[in-house]
C-alpha cells in the first residue's frame, strides 16, 4: 500500500507539474516564435478578399495587382506615429513583359538554316510556343541578300554578316515599388542601389536617356521562364535557276512581301522548295531557364564558348550585335486576383478561366492591358515627363518565412512553391504565360519615389507596420498591437493584425493540373494555438485528477475495510476499543504518511537540484487531497450496513445492490475510461488538426506531444487497474459463494453466466452513461459525424467485452482456487 | 604719407582677397585640349531611299578609330547595335502601305572618347 501511495502521490504530482510546466513552455514559444518581422499590415478600404474574411487566411504574394489607394502623406504619417518602429509601404506597379532583346550567335558558315523553339513549363506541364521561328540564310555576301525568315520580326532580328541573332520569348514580370530606407529595415537587405542613378557605361549604351531610366533591382535566380531551343542545319547552295523558281512563286518575287501578305503561299514555297535545301546535319543547342537572362537585364546576349547565353560584356570581340525595343515597357498589365472557391476551411478549388493563344497553356485570371505613356510614329514618346526605361542595377534575394514559425507575409517575396499532392515532389511555378494560379513574387524592385509617376496619386497598396519597443508577443504586446490597429481602423484602413500569423498549407484543386498543396498565411495563428491549449490542458487535468482520486479512494476503500475486518478479529480476541483505535491510528498513520513523507523528501531533493520547487507543492496538495478521500472513504465504511429489504427486482439488480460501494468506483472508471474512448481521441484528433495547421502550431504541438501520450497511457492504466483490482477483490469477497455454488453441483458455466449476468448490467450501466456523457461533451466541444459515434459505439462494446474478458478470466482464476479448495 | 597708407592698405586687401585661391590654368587648359579631341561624332546618311519589303543597309560611320559600339534606329521601335571599327552597317527591312518617312538616327559610343550625340537622317521608302 505505501508503494502504491509512493507511485501514485508521485506520478500524479509530477504529471500535474510537468503539465503546468508544458503551459509555460507553449506561452514562452507563442511569445518568442509568434512574432514575425512586422505587426499589422494596413491596407486601402475594402482590401480584404473572399478567402481572407472568410477563411482568415491570406495568400503569398497577396499584392499580386494593387489598385492602389493609401498616398505618400499617409504612410508619412504612420512612419511619424510615436509607436512605430518601422512602416514599410509596398506599391504594386503592374505586370511588365521582359526586355524585348536579341541574343545572338556567330555564324560560321553563310549557307545556314536555324530554327528556335520556344517552350515554357508549369513544373508539371510544358507548353510550346505555337508560331514557328525560323531562318533559310543563303546570303553569301552583303551583295545578294537571299534570306528566308518565319517572319518580319525574324527578318529585323536577324543580322547580315557574322552574327544571326533572335529574340527572347514574351514573358511577364511583376514589379513592385518600396521604400529602400523603411524595406531595408524590414528585410535586412540593403537596397540602397535603388536610390543610385545610372552611371554605368555599358549600360548606358542601351538606355534611350539616362534621366528615363529608372533603377531596377531584380529578384536573384528568377530568370526569363523559357526554355530556348537553336537547330543549326547547313543548307545547299541553290542554282541560280532555282533562285530564280522561287522568286517567281513569289509576289512580285518578293518572299518578303509574299510573306506579309500571302503567308500561306509563302509556307508553300518554303515547304516544298526551300526547305529541301537542308543537309540535315544539325547541331542542336538548348538554352533554359536557368542559364537564361534575368528579366530586367538590359544587355543584350550571345552564345559563348560554352553553349551558355552571356551578357555583352564591352569589349566588343565575343558579342558583336543585336537588337532591341526601346520603350518596350510602355505597355504593363495588371492581372485580376485568383478566384478561389471554397469547398471548405481546408479545401479550395481554382476554375481554369482561359487558355493563352501563344502557348496553348490554362490561364486562371483575366490579364488587363494598361498603357502607361504613349509613343509617336516614330516610337519616341509623346511625352517625355511619362516615359520610363526599367534599367537593371543589381539583383536582390530577399526570402521570407523560410525557417520561421510566426509569418508576416510581406506581400511581394514569397517563394514557397506549391506542389502536387499526389507527388510532392513535383513543384510548381509560374510559366511565361501570363495568369498562372500562383501569384508569383515581386521580380523587379524600383523606388517609391517612381510609384507616382506611373501609377498616379495615392500609388501604395500597404503599409507594413512593426510597433516599437516590443520584444515578443506576449499578452502586454498583444494589446499594444490591438490598440493601433483600432486606431488605423478608425482612420480608414483595412487593418490585420499580422502578429501571431503563420503559415498553413491548403490542397486547392486547380483544373488541368489536379490538387496542389498551397501555403497560406493563418492570421490569429497564436491564439488558435493558446485557447486550443488551454481546453486540452483543462480536459486532461480534469479526467487525470478524477481517475487519480478514484483510484486513491478505491485503495483506501478496500484497505479500511480489509482494516475493519482484522479490528473485528481483535474485538473478538479481547483488545479493547482504545487500543484497537490507536493501533488503527498508528497503522494509518505508517500507510498514509510514510509515503507523503517519502515523496516529500523526493521533490525537495528533486527542487535542490532542479530548482523547481512545483512539484513538491503540487505534492503536498495531492497528499492534504489524499487526506480527504481517507476521510470520505471513512465516512463510507462507517455507514453501518442496512438490513437487506426484499425488493422487486433480480437477484442479480439486487447483488449488485447490496455491492454497490464497493462498484461505484470500479462504475465510475468505466465511466471516464468509456468518455476517454470515445470522446477523448476525437477531441484530441481535432485539437490536434486545429493547432497543427500552423507551422506554430506544428512547433509547439511537437513540444508537448510525448506529455499528452504519457498522460493518456497513465489515465488508461489507471482506470483499467481499478476496474481489475474492483471485480477480483468483489469475487475474492464472493469466493464462499462460488465454493457454494460449486459445492451445490453448479456448472462452472452456469456460476460464469450467473456472475457475467451482474457485471454485464453495472458495467453496462456505467459504459452506456460513459457513452451518453461523451456524446453530450462531443456535441457541445467537437463536429460530430456518423463515423465518429458509430467508431464511440464500436469503443464502448470494446470497453465492456475487455470488462467482461476481465470478470471471466477473474472467475477461472477463483474457480480452480475454489476447485481445489472444494477437491481438498 | 596719405597715398602711401592707401597703397599698403589697397594692396593688403587684394593680398586677402586672393590668399588660398590657386589657379589652374594649364589644367583648364588640357582638359579643353581633349574635350576638343574626344569629340565623337556619329555619321549617318542625310537621306536614305529604299522600298518596303526590301532590306535597306544603312552605314554609320565614327568619328574615331578603334573600337566603336554603334547605334543604329531605323525610325520605326527598333534599335540596333553592335561592335566595330570605323563603321558599321545595319539593314532593315521596312513595312509601310504609303510612301512614308522615317528618321533615322544613329549613336556612336567610341572605347576611349566616350559617346557621341545622336546624328539624323531620313529614310524616305517608296511603296
Amino acid at each position: 500500500m505505501i508503494t502504491v501511495l509512493v507511485l501514485i502521490i508521485s506520478t500524479v504530482s509530477y504529471t500535474l507539474a510537468t503539465l503546468a510546466d508544458a503551459n509555460e513552455q507553449v506561452k514562452q514559444n507563442i511569445t518568442n516564435f509568434s512574432r514575425g518581422s512586422y505587426d499589422i499590415l494596413l491596407r486601402p478600404p475594402d482590401a480584404r478578399t473572399d478567402l481572407e474574411q472568410k477563411l482568415g487566411i491570406i495568400e503569398e504574394n497577396y499584392l499580386g495587382s494593387g489598385e492602389g489607394g493609401i498616398t505618400t502623406t499617409q504612410w508619412e504619417d504612420v512612419k511619424e506615429h510615436p509607436q512605430v518602429e518601422i512602416a514599410a509601404p509596398v506599391a504594386s506597379v503592374g505586370l511588365f513583359t521582359a526586355l524585348k532583346r536579341t541574343w545572338m550567335i556567330k555564324k560560321e558558315n553563310d549557307l545556314r538554316y536555324y530554327g528556335v523553339d520556344y517552350s515554357t513549363s508549369d513544373g508539371v506541364n510544358d507548353y510550346t510556343y505555337g508560331k514557328e521561328t525560323y531562318m533559310y540564310d543563303f546570303s553569301s555576301d552583303m551583295k545578294s541578300i537571299h534570306q528566308y525568315p518565319s517572319s518580319l520580326e525574324v527578318l529585323n532580328n536577324f543580322f547580315m554578316e557574322e552574327i544571326a541573332s533572335f529574340s527572347f520569348p514574351i514573358s511577364y514580370h511583376q514589379v513592385v515599388a518600396v521604400d529602400p530606407v523603411e524595406e531595408s529595415r524590414l528585410t535586412d537587405y540593403n537596397l540602397s542601389l535603388l536610390n543610385e542613378g545610372i552611371d554605368d557605361g555599358l549600360t548606358l549604351k542601351y538606355i534611350t536617356k539616362q534621366e528615363l531610366a529608372i533603377p531596377i533591382i531584380s529578384l536573384k535566380d528568377v530568370p526569363v521562364p523559357n526554355t530556348i531551343k537553336l537547330t543549326v542545319d547547313s543548307l545547299e547552295e541553290p542554282t541560280e535557276e532555282e533562285v530564280k523558281t522561287w522568286s517567281s512563286k513569289f509576289v512580285d518575287s518578293n518572299p518578303i512581301k509574299t510573306m506579309d501578305l500571302n503567308p500561306i503561299q509563302y509556307e508553300k514555297v518554303i515547304q516544298n522548295y526551300i526547305s529541301k535545301k537542308r543537309r540535315h546535319n544539325e547541331e542542336v543547342y538548348v538554352f533554359r531557364p536557368e542559364d537564361g537572362p534575368s528579366p530586367f537585364e538590359i544587355l543584350p546576349f550571345y552564345v559563348d564558348e560554352k553553349g551558355k547565353l552571356s551578357p555583352d560584356d564591352g569589349t566588343g570581340e565575343d558579342y558583336l550585335g543585336g537588337s532591341r525595343t526601346p520603350f518596350s515597357q510602355q505597355i504593363g498589365y495588371k492581372l485580376s486576383p485568383v478566384r478561389y472557391d471554397i469547398k471548405n476551411e481546408k479545401e479550395l478549388s481554382v476554375t481554369q478561366t482561359g487558355i493563352n493563344d501563344d502557348y496553348h497553356a490554362p490561364t486562371y485570371r483575366e490579364i488587363e492591358e494598361v498603357e502607361y505613356f504613349k509613343l509617336n510614329e516614330n516610337d519616341d514618346p509623346v511625352n517625355e515627363q511619362e516615359a520610363f526605361e526599367f534599367a537593371n542595377v543589381g539583383f536582390f534575394s530577399i526570402k521570407e518565412n523560410t525557417d520561421k514559425l510566426a509569418s508576416a507575409p510581406l506581400g511581394i517575396y514569397g517563394s514557397t512553391s506549391p506542389y502536387l499532392a499526389s507527388d510532392p515532389s513535383k513543384k510548381l511555378h509560374p510559366s511565361a504565360v501570363p495568369g498562372s494560379f500562383i501569384t508569383t513574387p515581386a521580380h523587379g524592385l524600383i523606388s517609391l519615389n517612381w510609384a507616382e509617376k506611373i501609377k498616379g496619386e495615392a500609388p501604395i497598396d500597404a503599409i507594413r507596420v512593426k510597433v516599437a519597443g516590443l520584444t515578443g508577443y506576449d499578452e502586454e504586446a498583444a494589446a499594444l498591437i490591438r490598440k493601433l490597429a483600432n486606431e488605423w481602423e478608425k482612420g480608414g484602413f483595412t487593418v490585420d493584425i499580422v502578429a501571431g500569423a503563420s503559415l498553413q498549407e491548403l490542397s486547392v484543386d486547380v483544373e488541368g493540373i489536379g490538387e496542389v498543396m498551397q501555403s497560406f498565411t493563418t492570421l490569429g495563428a497564436a491564439d488558435t494555438v493558446v485557447s486550443s491549449w488551454n481546453l486540452l490542458q483543462v480536459v486532461i487535468t480534469v479526467l487525470y485528477v478524477l481517475v487519480a482520486f478514484i483510484f486513491i479512494g478505491f485503495t483506501l476503500f478496500h484497505l479500511l475495510e480489509d482494516r475493519q475486518r482484522d479490528e473485528q478479529l481483535l474485538a473478538r480476541l479481547g483488545w479493547s476499543h482504545k487500543l484497537i483505535r490507536r493501533l488503527r491510528y498508528k497503522e494509518l498513520g505508517q500507510i498514509l504518511v510514510i509515503p507523503m513523507l517519502l515523496v516529500f523528501i523526493g521533490f525537495t531533493v528533486y527542487g535542490i537540484i532542479q530548482e523547481e520547487w512545483l512539484p513538491l507543492i503540487l505534492a503536498v496538495g495531492v497528499s492534504l487531497l489524499t487526506l480527504l478521500v481517507y476521510a470520505f472513504t471513512t465516512s463510507i465504511q462507517k455507514r453501518k450496513p442496512k438490513k437487506v429489504k426484499q425488493s422487486g427486482g433480480t437477484v442479480t439488480q439486487q447483488n449488485i445492490w447490496f455491492y454497490r460501494f464497493r462498484l461505484l468506483a470500479s462504475g465510475l472508471q468505466l465511466l471516464i475510461v468509456t468518455i476517454l474512448t470515445c470522446f477523448l481521441p476525437f477531441f484530441l484528433l481535432q485539437s490536434v488538426e486545429q493547432t497543427t495547421q500552423t507551422r506554430l502550431g506544428n512547433y509547439v504541438h511537437g513540444e508537448v506531444e510525448g506529455l499528452f501520450i504519457l498522460i493518456i497511457i497513465l489515465l488508461y492504466g489507471l482506470s483499467l487497474t481499478t476496474v481489475y483490482q474492483s471485480l477480483k477483490r468483489l469475487w475474492e469477497k464472493r469466493e464462499n459463494e462460488i465454493q457454494l455454488f460449486l459445492y451445490l453441483g453448479w456448472g462452472a458455466g452456469a456460476i460464469r453466466k450467473y456472475y457475467l449476468k451482474e457485471v454485464l448490467f453495472w458495467a453496462g450501466i456505467a459504459i452506456l452513461a460513459g457513452w451518453i456523457g461523451s456524446i453530450c461533451i462531443s456535441l457541445y466541444f467537437l463536429d460530430v459525424s456518423t463515423v465518429s459515434v458509430l467508431i464511440g459505439v464500436l469503443g464502448a462494446i470494446f470497453i465492456l467485452a475487455l470488462t467482461l474478458a476481465g470478470s471471466l478470466y477473474i472467475l477461472r482464476c477463483l474457480e480452480k482456487k475454489g476447485g481445489r479448495n472444494f477437491a481438498n | 604719407m596719405k597715398k602711401i597708407l592707401l597703397a599698403s592698405l589697397f594692396t593688403f586687401t587684394l593680398l586677402l582677397c586672393f590668399a588660398g585661391v590657386q589657379t589652374f590654368a594649364e589644367d583648364t587648359k588640357e582638359t579643353e585640349k581633349i574635350d576638343i579631341q574626344s569629340a565623337v561624332r556619329a555619321y549617318v546618311p542625310g537621306v536614305v531611299y529604299g522600298t518596303h519589303y526590301v532590306p535597306k543597309t544603312v552605314t554609320v560611320r565614327s568619328s574615331h578609330g578603334g573600337s566603336n559600339h554603334f547605334t543604329f534606329r531605323p525610325g520605326d521601335g527598333k534599335e540596333y547595335s553592335g561592335y566595330e571599327g570605323t563603321s558599321r552597317s545595319f539593314t532593315h527591312t521596312y513595312k509601310n502601305n504609303t510612301y512614308k518617312e522615317y528618321t533615322i538616327s544613329a549613336r556612336v559610343t567610341n572605347m576611349e572618347y566616350g559617346p557621341s550625340p545622336w546624328a539624323y537622317g531620313t529614310a524616305r521608302i517608296s511603296y
